[in-house]
């Protein structure tokens, strides 16, 4: 990056620095009426009390479609062209500070509809960008605004299970998306295990949980 | 034996379709039955719904509207799983056929939650095919979701003493057409024996 560019950013961030902290919450769950959903309000509720603006993306309610046709792989690597038909969603994306996933988790990982958000929406050369063909160069990142990560998920397997297939979900934002974000961020995960076995009481102990750990975030004093 | 192929990538003129002309190709001259689902000619949606969501439970309905797909992966004594990686994991369309498909009842007995098994009893081998952009250390790093999906999840179906196969191709984004030909060679040697 050039020195003017450097100024140029800096100058921004500090315009910025008096505006809230804007968080892009995003939900996948079917079912309005389930424990999942109840945990995205709470999450949208809590982070709003601690002055963060809220930009709540439910992809079930908004009728998002994860499949990626033919016609957008093929524009997929052709900057500006592959952002068509997603754009709004993707401004949604640049916009945001801060990332907060609220899904089931179905499969050891993202449900399809959740899955579908990312093959879409993130996108190279805006999200990230990829090396020229033939050079052996790293994916840079290209949401380093993005300084608050987490995830909040229900699982139905059991904790020693999911970590033996590897958490597919939680790595899948962690370590996936992670490293396109700000290189200095705060993450975090909860997950409520043996969903099937759930009781009222369980739920509302991890409910409880999950309310604290949000109210605990540093990056939102 | 008997083939189910699952395959989820959108354009027919991609390296995915050029390897799997020449994988099932060398399948059957290898004398093995493939049944091809290509999940995108077969418009399946992989978004399970509310109504869906509310009898995922219930074993006597949870099957509705999905009945040809579980017939035929029942039949399966071989599962194939081909796509490209996509945001570090199987494109939606794949991933939503487990969702939807992977039923208690169909694919695992759940009557007994605290253990918990594979109804699939005729497969015995599972072979995946994943394309990364990514190189291999990355995909390490972050746990690699696409080879435990193959490795871990389907192995699981599939039993103890099953055969399970991984074989990925990475950097698609900077290897040669010499390397992306060692690829599809090494898959139909794989589909040979």
């Amino acid at each position: 990056m050039s020195m003017t560019a450097r100024l140029s950013r800096l100058a921004k961030r500090s315009e910025e620095a008096g505006s809230p902290v804007r968080i892009l919450v995003v939900h996948a769950h079917p079912d309005p009426g389930s424990f999942n959903t109840a945990l995205f309000r709470v999450t949208c509720r809590v982070l709003a009390a601690r002055g963060a603006q809220i930009d709540a993306l439910d992809l079930y309610a908004e009728g998002f479609q994860p499949v990626m046709e033919h016609h957008e792989r093929r524009r997929y690597h052709d900057k500006g062209d592959n952002e068509l038909g997603v754009e709004d969603l993707l401004e949604r994306l640049m916009n945001a500070d801060g990332l907060v996933f609220v899904y089931p988790t179905w499969w050891y990982g993202l449900p399809a509809m959740l899955k579908g958000w990312l093959d879409r929406v993130w996108l190279p050369h805006r999200s990230f960008i990829i090396p020229e063909p033939g050079s052996r160069g790293p994916i840079r990142p290209g949401m380093t605004r993005i300084r608050l990560l987490g995830g909040i998920s229900t699982y139905g397997a059991p904790w020693l299970w999911t970590k033996w297939v590897g958490d597919p979900g939680r790595r899948t934002v962690l370590r996936g998306i992670g490293p396109l974000c700000a290189p200095r961020r705060e993450t975090f995960w909860e997950g409520h295990y043996l969903m099937d076995q759930s009781t009222p009481a369980t739920r509302a102990a991890f409910l409880a949980r999950v309310e604290q750990r949000l109210n605990r975030l540093k990056s939102l004093r | 034996m008997r083939i189910f192929w699952l395959y989820a990538h959108p354009c027919p003129e991609s390296f995915h379709g050029s390897i799997r002309a020449r994988a099932v190709a060398a399948a059957e001259r290898a004398g093995h039955v493939v049944d091809m689902c290509d999940l995108v000619a077969e418009g399946f949606d992989p978004v399970m719904r509310a109504e869906e969501r509310r009898r995922y439970h219930d074993l006597s309905r949870n099957q509705q509207g999905l009945e040809g797909w579980i017939e035929r992966i029942n039949l399966a004594e071989w599962l194939v799983c081909q796509f490209p990686v996509w945001c570090f994991g199987p494109p939606a369309l794949l991933k939503g056929f487990f969702d939807r498909i992977f039923l208690p009842g169909v694919a695992f007995d759940l009557s007994k939650p605290a253990d918990v098994t594979s109804k699939f009893n005729r497969l015995n081998r599972v072979t995946g095919i994943a394309s990364y952009g990514q190189d291999r250390l990355k995909a390490f790093w972050m746990g690699d979701p696409p080879r435990k999906l193959i490795t871990r999840y389907l192995a699981w179906y599939a039993g103890r003493g099953a055969r399970v196969r991984y074989l990925p191709v990475y950097r698609m984004n900077t290897i040669d057409q010499d390397q992306r030909e060692r690829f599809i060679r090494q898959v139909e040697r794989h589909f040979e024996r």
